[in-house]
């Protein structure tokens, strides 16, 4: 997995902006902000942060299911971001995605492999029976053979989202998209549906972006790890290096918020003062200076940006571009910032 | 120690077209004065149920088939239903998932604290009303003034269970239920939650059982822990005791949320059972 870095990624985001204006009012939900990132081929990029971050946002934006406001998407080479029609549907069978709620996104008329066999068909697989025969395959891959006649109310949150993933690789993408493919499912089926993606990518080699707020799972099936926050990025990093240090204040809060269920473990506490602001009114500057308990004035006037402070760990941080910090620092007493 | 909570042999069923599903299978717990317990299990193992339960508050088709639940001299199942409601609310807090959509959509979150202190003690509408602004402030909502006329949609979904939260404690109840009242919430909110959630239970010296299917939560905030697998609480522990030597079903739980490598017993199981509750 990690090797695959090293050749040309397979997929470039550049300065990716996505504004949803508001109907009456000159206000845009900014739901994500000049969001650049790479993914190798074979990688799997986690995208983590709260709810309303904008990760799902740029998870669509890069199916083309919502058109970005600006910014460029180069995927395999080729810039993405504006093609349509007939263009679009040939990369369709490239790029697939596997959403939330399993049983939000099969069609209930329709039956198991008839749902897995529609990318088939419309990527131009026309004979019914080699259609047939790959779909049987690809159920036996995600352990569900003889489940071809079902109907998807049939089936469990697991299972359903053993039929969701069938259909994202049947046509050998190079690229999934996975928007929180374990959060509606018990802890268990969570397990076995990690385990199956983990499986399926040392089979076909597909890269992954990898939709969570799970940081247990995110740490165990990522290579690397982007933070999100009001819809820009804060942080990215290797996930073992993330893991073990953090160079953003908020990677450090959001990290230190895990609930490792081990009660030896106390991580020190690293808390942002009260709630995500509303992405109609992002705070300038960086975004978090009015939660960070290390906010400087200047945080709030100097434009953030990516600096790599440790091999492939980049911050957005200010702070700790300045000061190139090696670790987050503690929250500094009172006292001492008085004297600023 | 005497127990606050001491349920014995509780049995609940749901009766459906298609069977019977004993959701809680003969069930002994105590729950001690001032204790954190967490219960925990897979989806489907009865957790949620048998907190429903000990309040006699299971939704149809559910049905309390056998047991006793007792708490504060009187066994809850066999109490009227006036003198249950009187326990309900005032002697036990009950918080549930997803705060959003079981406070009253068309009622200030203020007047709905004041009315749950209203119900249970001979107060005053100013009094309840300040009062209500006071705890709004103690579970760390800013402005609690302001934030008091608010309508829940108006509110976050860590703000509406931190209204919960208050709900919950405003008559100084000796045991509050929680049922996964972190779910759905992002995590640097859900430990804020959990903290007011123990330093509210601290304060009064109430006894609080978490239903939850995550461990970290367990590890972090309960003293005790009793795991339960298809109806059954099949094992009781000190949460050291239990992080150290689980036996087989909470091993395959800390198992299943560390994605370790390995047999996961209660997934098929988990998986079964749900379908056989379609």
């Amino acid at each position: 997995m990690a090797n695959a870095t090293a050749n040309e990624p397979i997929l470039r985001v550049e300065r990716l902006d996505k504004h949803f204006p508001i109907a009456g009012s000159n206000l845009t939900v900014q739901a994500a902000t000049d969001v650049s990132f790479t993914i190798g081929r074979g990688e799997t990029l986690g995208l983590v942060g709260e709810s309303g971050s904008g990760k799902t946002t740029v998870g669509r934006c890069l199916l083309r299911l919502t058109d970005p406001t600006a910014g460029r998407i180069v995927f395999a080479g080729q810039d993405i971001t504006t093609l349509s029609g007939h263009a679009l549907r040939r990369l369709r069978p490239r790029i697939q995605m596997v959403f939330q709620d399993p049983h939000d996104s099969l069609n209930p008329r329709h039956r198991i492999a008839d749902i897995v066999a529609e990318p088939l068909r419309l990527a131009g697989m026309h004979d019914a029976r080699e259609r047939a025969a790959r779909v049987g395959e690809l159920l036996e891959m995600v352990q569900l053979r003889g489940f071809g006649d079902r109907f998807p109310h049939q089936l469990t949150g697991g299972q359903a989202q053993r039929v969701a993933i069938a259909r994202a690789i049947a046509t050998k993408p190079d690229l999934i998209v996975l928007d929180e493919p374990t959060s509606a499912l018990d802890i268990a089926v969570r397990a076995d549906i990690i385990n199956l993606l983990m499986r399926l990518q040392r089979e076909f080699g597909a890269s992954y972006l990898f939709i969570s707020h799970d940081l247990t799972a995110v740490r165990h099936i990522a290579d690397r790890v982007a933070i999100m926050y009001l819809g820009q990025l804060m942080e990215i990093a290797p996930a073992h290096a993330l893991f073990r240090n953090q160079l953003h204040p908020y990677g450090k809060a959001l990290l230190s918020s895990v609930l490792y269920p081990d009660p030896t473990a106390t991580p020190a506490r690293f808390v942002l003062e009260g709630e995500i602001p509303s992405p109609i009114h992002v705070p300038p500057a960086c975004p978090l200076h009015t939660r960070c308990p290390l906010a400087r004035p200047e945080c709030a006037t100097i434009p953030i940006w990516l600096e790599e402070l440790a091999p492939g760990h980049a911050t957005a941080c200010t702070r700790a571009i300045a000061e190139s910090w090696t670790t987050v620092p503690d929250v500094e007493p009172v006292a001492a910032m008085v004297g600023d | 120690m005497e127990p606050l909570l001491d349920v014995r042999q509780l049995t609940t069923d749901y009766v459906t077209y298609a069977g019977t599903v004993r959701a809680v299978d003969r069930v002994d717990l105590q729950v001690f004065p001032g204790e954190l317990i967490g219960v925990v299990g897979t989806a489907a193992s009865g957790k949620s149920t048998l907190a429903y339960s000990i309040l006699n508050l299971v939704p149809p088709p559910g049905r309390i088939v056998g047991g006793e639940v007792w708490f504060e001299g009187q066994n809850l199942l066999t109490l009227p239903e006036k003198r249950l409601q009187q326990v309900r609310g005032s002697r036990i807090g009950l918080i549930v998932p997803d705060p959003r959509r079981h406070l009253n959509p068309l009622m200030r979150v203020g007047d709905q604290i004041a009315a749950v202190m209203r119900a249970h003690q001979r107060v005053g509408k100013a009094t309840a009303q300040a009062r209500a602004r006071d705890l709004i402030a103690t579970v760390g909502i800013p402005d609690p003034e302001w934030r008091m006329r608010s309508y829940p949609h108006e509110l976050s979904g860590g703000m509406c269970q931190r209204i919960a939260i208050a709900m919950a404690v405003a008559n100084n109840p000796n045991l509050i239920l929680a049922d996964e009242p972190t779910a759905g919430l992002d995590v640097t909110v859900q430990v804020q939650i959990l903290d007011l959630l123990r330093d509210a239970a601290r304060r009064q010296g109430s006894a609080t059982m978490i239903v939850t299917r995550d461990l970290g939560i367990v590890a972090h905030y309960c003293q005790r822990v009793a795991v339960m697998h298809e109806g059954r609480i099949v094992e009781v522990a000190d949460t050291r005791a239990f992080f150290a030597d689980a036996g087989p079903i909470g091993q395959s739980l800390l198992r299943a949320t560390m994605l370790a490598r390995g047999e996961t017993a209660a997934a098929p199981d988990s998986d079964t059972v749900a379908s056989a509750r379609r």
